[in-house]
């Protein structure tokens, strides 16, 4: 992921190194904290195209699966301190208990199988952009379901 | 699942069964919802006057009411999937004009992800229902989730369809 956003931002650096076009988490942070849940996503990406223009669709798009994927790694941090109380419960009733790896490992199988299948239906040079904007989306709506049992606690 | 959950449901509230039969699901509301929002938004419009036919909001009454209008949605997915698979039927039957040459089969492709969102679906809604474990909300919290995905799933289908 870092070798592709370096990559791309050597073919398209001139048009994205202006500071105004950046990629800007300020914007996302103040959308989540207004309540704008679901209603975020894709507010940075979106930003930062019109900023960039529409050749930087992979690497906007890919800044704010950043963004995501990050705050997944937050909420799971939060949410690993009660695991051990959750598990050792549901051993007890004797029932099945996923533990937030198991969930981890689905969602990563279930994100790569859609994005895949999406990608596979554009040609060329689209194929990147739509796969990148389908991991973002994705991810994110994970990102918002953790964020969300992080508030149950 | 949805049986599973109403059995349990039935088995915890006993005297409830007559509910669960009582239970109203405006399904038109719910049609009407999905052809104009994201499903996502129309997730609960079909029972909103469910509980009152119940006898009032109450854990028991809101439970019966989640679990009738499950099936709706259940189908609602079935129905946009059985519309993704005739579309992917339609790209393998033409794949020179999709994607790039070589391509896996579409067909394969979109049943290989809807199996492993049922997986993610299993895992992430047993996750949250434990969460609320040995209380009256542990199923609650199960029906809430399996149908937001439900809804989330068939946004994503939607979407990814209506591109091309």
């Amino acid at each position: 992921m870092i070798r592709c956003a370096l990559l791309c931002f050597g073919v398209i650096g001139p048009v994205f190194a202006d500071d105004m076009h950046a990629f800007r988490v300020d914007l996302l942070d103040a959308c989540l904290a207004a309540g704008g849940d679901a209603q975020c996503i894709g507010v940075g990406a979106t930003a930062c195209l019109q900023g960039a223009g529409s050749g930087a669709a992979g690497i906007c798009l890919g800044e704010e699966n950043t963004y995501w994927t990050s705050r997944i790694a937050v909420a799971e941090d939060a949410l690993r301190i009660r695991q051990d109380e959750v598990l050792g419960r549901a051993a007890q009733r004797g029932i099945p208990a996923p533990s937030l790896d198991e969930i981890a490992r689905s969602f990563a199988t279930y994100r790569d199988a859609a994005c895949t299948w999406r990608a596979a239906q554009w040609p060329g040079m689209h194929t990147g952009p739509e796969e990148m904007d389908c991991l973002m989306r994705l991810t994110a709506q994970h990102a918002l379901w953790l964020d969300a049992r992080v508030g149950d606690l | 699942m949805t049986f599973r959950l109403t059995l349990a449901l039935a088995a915890c509230f006993a005297p409830g069964i007559a509910l669960a039969e009582a239970a109203p699901v405006d399904t038109d509301r719910l049609g009407a919802c999905v052809s104009m929002s994201l499903a996502r938004d129309c997730v609960g419009t079909g029972i909103e006057e469910c509980p009152a036919a119940l006898g009032g909001y109450s854990t028991v009454s809101h439970g019966f009411c989640l679990a009738a209008e499950m099936p709706w949605w259940e189908a609602h997915l079935d129905a946009v999937y059985t519309a993704g698979l005739a579309r992917s039927r339609l790209i393998d039957a033409d794949s020179a004009n999709f994607g790039t040459p070589g391509r896996p089969s579409d067909v394969e492709a979109l049943q290989v992800m809807q199996q492993a969102w049922v997986a993610f679906r299993d895992a992430a809604c047993g996750y949250e229902e434990l969460q609320w474990w040995g209380g009256s909300g542990s199923g609650i919290a199960s029906m809430e989730c399996i149908t937001a995905m439900t809804a989330d799933q068939i946004d994503r289908l939607q979407y990814f369809l209506s591109e091309e």
